[in-house]
């Protein structure tokens, strides 16, 4: 990944603490599209229609995995791989990760579930679509 | 990328434990709420993924 301006990364910072806070990014209206633009090409984020759709592990979609709290605050992500690092990244000690139909569970830092992950694209071409990867 | 109950409902691509698939999202995501956060060059993603035992051509980062 190429390196960040102080400028990318100060609004990388407010798109991630805004996703941990509450789920999703901020309105597309209070960001910088420019500095979007290129976190985009830098692999920070992925776009739709200028809004952020991807901060892996955050997603702005409804899409894909949904991350519970055990207090009831929710995050999105976009695969399996999402939802745990979300976990991860707020260090929730538990939690349940909900993804194509399974349910994963974080307990006291302990992963169980009946699921394998499944990975189609070899990493090489991970970031050709991102989206269908 | 996708949950799956068995081997038998893909063909091809590569299959990661839960396990293995829980210490991958924790070293490559656990760090992305860090204030001084900065992003990993290549190399050390490749590091990442051979640290959970992802190694091999399909694991090879571009």
């Amino acid at each position: 990944m190429a390196a960040l301006t102080a400028r990318e990364l100060e609004v990388r910072r407010e798109i991630f603490e805004s996703f941990a806070a509450s789920g999703a990014a901020p309105p597309a209206e209070a960001l910088d599209g420019s500095v979007l633009r290129a976190l985009e090409e830098k692999h920070v984020v992925v776009l739709r229609s200028g809004r952020v759709w991807m901060a892996h592990p955050f997603a702005g979609h409804r899409d894909g995995t949904r991350v519970a709290a055990f207090d009831g605050r929710e995050w999105w992500g976009s695969c399996a791989w999402d939802g745990l690092g979300i976990v991860a990244a707020l260090g929730l000690p538990s939690a349940i990760v909900r993804s194509d139909h399974f349910k994963v569970q974080v307990r006291d830092g302990a992963v169980s579930g009946e699921a394998l992950f499944h990975v189609a694209v070899p990493a090489r071409h991970w970031w050709d679509d991102i989206e269908h990867t | 990328m996708r949950l799956v109950r068995s081997a038998d409902e893909v063909s091809g691509g590569a299959l990661v434990e839960l396990e293995q698939l829980w210490a991958l999202a924790r070293a490559w995501y656990g760090d992305r709420l860090d204030p001084d956060w900065l992003p990993r060059t290549r190399d050390e993603s490749q590091a990442v993924l051979a640290a959970v035992g992802l190694e091999g051509e399909f694991w090879e980062l571009p």
